[in-house]
């Protein structure tokens, strides 16, 4: 059962991709803590890609909102 | 899919057709602008990075000029006349006055258009003496071929005659109801205009007056410090230019779009006012290292800046709880719940949000930039290309490419080729952007600069506090790269939507504002009045810089010798050798990726 659709799913993932990356740029800068550039990435990925998958095979229950989607 | 989006409504292009020729042609132009930007911007990306150099390090400044200009000034306001012509058209729900007339700005814009690209490609032949490698900015005593130069003015002057042609069917409307309130995208769109028009002073003087003389001769020299700040007076109001198309968007398309209404019709009459006054006054924040203006009026360029956040605000207020009210209509509920409750499945509703997204962190960066002190630690480093490529770059080039899926099939009649490409291709366009923004931002921190083609020097490393400069320069590629990617997939998919069948009842009706123009009073719509304080405001803010320039170096400096931007064809490879060159570069790089 799965209950986000593809659309959601692709800009979920992209969305925290974008917020994940960001925060390393912020430990960086503000906090000074230097995490290693590529462990980071590929957690980053590893992360997002786990999250696409749980919600396209409704490992994850996002209760879906259901409405008529009137295409505009 | 097809039927879905029928909704029996006659389209613009059922009602206007001759408008819509004209709108399409404008979008046409802008995308293929757009299109050949996104190609010398992969470039610049691969090559200031090192991970691919095919060009030789001497032609950057031309790839550099072509991409700035067909951006900022072709892409941008292309797409400004077209939607404008749409909006207009539509809101006064009549034709054009004289469609021969609005042909003819259409031709002025694309010819000049044409004489400034032919000048900057001539960089790209050392042979001819053609060359405009001078920059977007195009600051003196960097001289540019007169083509250049006077192409720009002939785009102007089509412009100019756009913002009349606007005016004019107001007038006419204005006739036939003479007690009404002007619709509100016609009233966005004659703000915009007014506020083009006191801009345009400025660089209208640079270029004419002196520029174009200089470069044809019949001047001997300029002073700089004058054309620039010349400059500046239309390049901040320049900035607005290309925002107010997407304000318009967010306001008025954006919450139909969300299956809502406007929060208010006022409101945002009362942002288009602040901007058209407050937009101009400010330019002098773009010089805030330059020797020759005194601190103090750098202070009031700073103050009245940190004012235009105002309208900012208000539209980031507006258009967010426009939205919400859209997505409680959907059905929507809870305090962050009803976010689900929008439409992220439309490309032209996600590609228009994650855009406002962005633009609000422009909108951090770009207050580092406004901050007379702080703007020291950025400036002239690839922060700023960084901040901006959120503003135009993403802001108001997102929200285009996202409009267009929507707008496209009522000037055409025929449906977008792919919705799920387009889909793709917005959310492409975020992380991609995300990704080089980023990398600009933190590598400006480190010190790195802009408009380098070769940004490692010898005996010098620049020092990242964390992670490495050569890591944040593959992530400026890789996310350049993407960005490239997601234009193709774009300019395809329009390119496509050509071929899909034509049909009938595209067309798409725009909700009415829950608090209507009527709650406004009058005044906001006495365009002579605010057009007359907007004249003051600069008046005051440019009077007192101008004539401490004029006193201190004159109206021209004589001291100041040109430098022609050529190539010397005797260091330089040749046409023949440049061409043949690069493709050698190409194809060995194709060879040694291919096993
Ligand atoms: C395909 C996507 C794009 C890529 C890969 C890209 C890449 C770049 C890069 C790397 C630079 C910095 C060059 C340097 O300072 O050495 C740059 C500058 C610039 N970009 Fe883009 N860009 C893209 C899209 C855009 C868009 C959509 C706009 C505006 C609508 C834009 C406007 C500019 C401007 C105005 C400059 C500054 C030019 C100058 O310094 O004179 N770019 N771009
Ligand atoms: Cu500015």
């Amino acid at each position: 059962m799965r209950d986000a659709s593809p659309g959601g799913i692709l800009l979920g993932s992209a969305v925290l991709f974008v917020i994940l990356w960001e925060i390393r740029s912020a430990l960086g800068l503000l906090v000074g803590v230097d995490t290693n550039g590529a462990a980071y990435f590929v957690g980053t990925i590893i992360l997002v890609g786990f999250v696409a998958f749980g919600l396209s095979v409704g490992l994850f229950q996002v209760s879906a909102m259901v409405f008529e989607e009137r295409r505009s | 899919m097809s039927e879905a989006l029928e909704t029996g409504t006659p389209s613009f292009m059922d009602r206007f057709p001759q408008e819509a020729s004209v709108v399409r042609a404008s979008l046409i132009s802008s995308f293929i602008s757009l299109f050949l930007g996104a190609v010398f911007g992969l470039i610049q990306a691969l090559h200031r990075t090192d991970v691919f150099r095919f060009l030789d390090s001497q032609y950057y400044y031309t790839v550099l000029t072509a991409h700035g200009v067909l951006l900022v000034v072709s892409f941008t306001i292309f797409f400004l006349v077209g939607l404008f012509t749409w909006a207009t058209v539509r809101s006064l729900d009549r034709p054009l006055v004289d469609i021969r007339y609005t042909w003819a700005w259409y031709g002025l814009m694309v010819i000049g258009t044409l004489m400034a690209v032919v000048a900057i490609l001539g960089g790209f032949f050392p042979s001819t003496d053609i060359s405009a490698d001078v920059l977007f900015t195009f600051y003196a005593p960097m001289q540019a071929h007169p083509l250049f130069y006077g192409g720009l003015a002939i785009f102007i002057i089509g412009t100019w005659l756009a913002g009349a042609d606007y005016f004019r069917a107001w007038y006419a409307w204005k006739q036939d109801n003479p007690d009404e309130r002007i619709p509100l995208q016609a009233f966005m769109v004659l703000t915009t205009m007014l506020m083009w028009y006191i801009a345009t002073i400025g660089v209208a003087i640079a270029v004419v007056v002196f520029l174009l003389p200089w470069s044809l001769g019949l001047l001997d020299s300029v002073n700089p410090l004058l054309t620039r700040t010349l400059f500046w007076f239309w390049g901040h109001p320049v900035v607005y230019f290309w925002l107010m198309p997407a304000y318009l968007l967010w306001y008025t398309v954006l919450p139909s779009i969300s299956g809502g209404r406007l929060f208010s019709d006022p409101l945002a009459r009362v942002v288009f006012v602040l901007f058209l006054l407050l937009s101009t006054p400010v330019g002098i924040h773009h010089q805030y290292v330059d020797p020759g203006i005194a601190e103090g009026f750098k202070m009031i360029a700073m103050t009245n800046t940190m004012f235009l956040l105002l309208p900012s605000l208000l539209t980031a207020f507006t258009v967010v709880a426009s939205m919400e009210h859209g997505a409680r209509q959907r059905g929507g509920t809870g305090l962050f719940g009803w976010l689900r409750a929008l439409p992220w499945r439309n490309p032209a509703f996600t590609g228009m949000a994650l855009a406002g997204l962005m633009f609000a962190a422009g909108g951090f960066s770009g207050m580092v930039n406004a901050g007379m002190n702080i703007n020291y630690l950025i400036h002239n480093t690839i922060w700023v290309p960084g901040h901006f490529h959120l503003t135009v770059g993403t802001a108001v080039a997102l929200t285009f490419m996202a409009a267009t899926y929507w707008l496209w099939p009522q000037i055409t009649n025929k449906p977008i080729f792919s919705r799920p490409i387009a889909l793709a291709q917005v959310v492409l366009w975020f992380v991609g952007m995300a990704l080089m923004s980023n990398a600009m931002h933190v590598m400006g921190l480190f010190g790195v600069p802009r408009r380098t083609a070769e940004p490692q020097y010898q005996g010098f490393d620049f020092v990242a506090s964390f992670g490495s400069i050569t890591e944040l320069r593959m992530q400026l590629a890789l996310g350049g790269t993407l960005l490239f990617i997601s234009t193709v997939l774009f300019v395809s998919n329009i390119a496509l939507s050509t071929g899909t069948p034509r049909m009938s009842g595209l067309g798409k009706q725009l909700s009415e504002p829950l608090s209507p123009a009527a709650d406004s009073p009058k005044v906001l719509d006495n365009l002579t009045l605010w057009f007359g304080i907007a004249m003051v405001l600069v008046v005051l803010a440019y009077i007192l810089p101008l004539a401490s320039i004029i006193t201190d170096s004159g109206i021209v400096d004589p001291g100041v010798e040109a430098v022609p931007m050529l190539i010397d064809a005797a260091t330089g490879l040749g046409p023949i050798g440049a061409v043949s060159d690069a493709a050698g570069r190409l194809v060995a790089a194709v060879v040694g990726v291919v096993p």
